[in-house]
Order: C-alpha cells, then structure tokens, then sequence
C-alpha cells in the first residue's frame, strides 16, 4: 500500500531502460551497473577527459496515490580533477549517450537538498504521478569530466546519490 | 516504519486508514481531527513549525483549514547499499471560501 520508487538508467540509441539500478558507476562504456575496472577512462596529464553520458530518472509504480517533488542531490565531493555535470531541465529528452563532452549535463551538479523538484514528470518539475500509475520521470543527464592535469589515476571518492520524493 | 491514522469529521464520522494508506482529498477537506500512529519513532514535521521525533501526534485542525499530509522519503545510494529515510509532514492548508 505505498509508492515504490527507485533509480532506473536508459542506454544505447534503443533508449533501453534498466528499473532499479544498484549504483551509477561512470566508464567508458553505456551501460548500467558498470564494473569500473573493465571500462575505466583513460586519460593523460593534459586536456579533459569524459565518461559515457548517464540517463538516470525515477520509476514510480506500487499502490499508492500521488507521488511528486521528485529531487535528487550529490553530497560528498569527487577526487581531485574530478567533476559531475548534470543537466537542469524538466525535460531533458534522451539521446544516445556519448563520451565525448555533453550538450545536456553542463550544469553542477547540486550538492544538498534543492528545497524544490529537480526531477521531471511528465516535463515539468511540478508533475506528479498519481492513482498507483506506473511512470517513469523525465531524466537528469550525468556526466564525470577528468582534468587531465590535477586527476590521479586510480579509483575516485564514492559519492552518495540522494533522491527524495512525496507520497500522499 | 509503516503508519495508520484516524480523522474524525466536522460530522462526527471516524475514518481510518490502512497500514501505509492516505487519507483521500474528501477526507483530508473534512477532517476536524487527525491522529496519526506510526510503528517507529520518526520524524515529524506537524503545523506552526514544530518538529518532533516519535510515534505519535494527535492534532485538531483549525476552522477554515483542511488537512495536509504527505510522507517525504529520501534515500541515500553509496557503493550498492540504500539508506531510506522517512518525515511525516502534517500541515493546515486555508480552504477558499
């Protein structure tokens, strides 16, 4: 008798999308759940370097009435040289992830709670998801950006991914 | 951590909710008092700005106001694992005459 909502991740130009991804680990490959080691991102001591774009939103399904102020935030900061954009629209529409620098997650990331949705439903930040529909929100594009200077190889810090929601 | 409630109506009328249910806009528009009963202590946020820990609240909704009520849920991804958070937000929302 309540909403359930988790993390999903859509990849490839088929716009495939994966319910209830475990983690969002960025590489140099698009796909989920990705093992880091298998797809790192090579980089040198100059120029900048990025990860595969990441399609992530929120699937909201369960029994419940309304859902809605869908937001999300990145608290904890990233190694040094390390960087997350995302994009801020309430309708950021999909296209095949790439690795080269993002059209759409140009923005920084936000690092505590916005107060106010960040996520789309429906392409506005005010959408809800009521009467126990099963829907998926619009989505925020991530991308990792590696100052080739100041990054050091190896694995970065482990950031938390938080997202919030109402249920009523 | 799930929940239940009870409103009483302006009328006298008792209704209660299932375990992790809402109240529906009728009832919430008619509701004269809300009791809300939860089976952890947890956060809530009541009217006038008062936050408390606990497991239970019992208020009388205002004349001219209706009831608001909503479960704020945030979870925490790190490494694989998922930490989930709940507030009761309880609010007095002015009905337009």
């Amino acid at each position: 008798m309540a909403a359930t909502v988790q993390p999903y991740e859509a990849n490839t130009g088929g716009e495939t999308k994966h319910d209830n991804i475990g983690n969002i680990n960025f590489g140099s490959n698009d796909s989920y759940e990705i093992v880091p080691a298998t797809y790192p991102i090579s980089f040198t001591n100059s120029g900048t370097y990025y990860s595969y774009e990441k399609y992530i939103g929120l699937k909201i399904s369960g029994t419940y009435t309304k859902v809605d102020n869908l937001q999300w935030w990145m608290a904890t900061s990233p190694s040094t040289g390390v960087s997350l954009y995302s994009s801020n629209t309430a309708n950021t529409v999909f296209a095949a992830p790439v690795m080269t620098v993002s059209s759409k997650a140009t923005n920084a990331c936000p690092t505590s709670d916005p107060g106010t949705a960040n996520i789309g439903i429906g392409g506005a930040f005010g959408g809800n998801s009521a009467s126990s529909a099963t829907t998926y929100s619009n989505y925020v594009c991530l991308q990792l950006r590696i100052n080739g200077p100041t990054a050091s190889p190896g694995d970065m810090t482990q950031l938390t991914f938080t997202f919030q929601y109402d249920e009523q | 951590m799930s929940f239940h409630w009870r409103i009483t109506s302006r009328t006298g009328e008792i209704y209660e909710g299932e375990e992790d249910s809402f109240p529906s806009p009728e009832q919430k528009i008619s509701a004269n008092t809300f009791e809300l009963f939860l089976s952890d202590d947890c956060s809530i946020q009541a009217p006038y700005g008062q936050n408390i820990i606990g497991r239970s609240i019992s208020l009388s909704i205002p004349d001219g106001h209706c009831l608001a009520f909503k479960r704020r849920v945030r979870v925490e991804m790190c490494n694989g694992i998922e930490s989930i958070t709940h507030t009761y937000i309880i609010a007095f929302e002015k009905v337009e005459q």
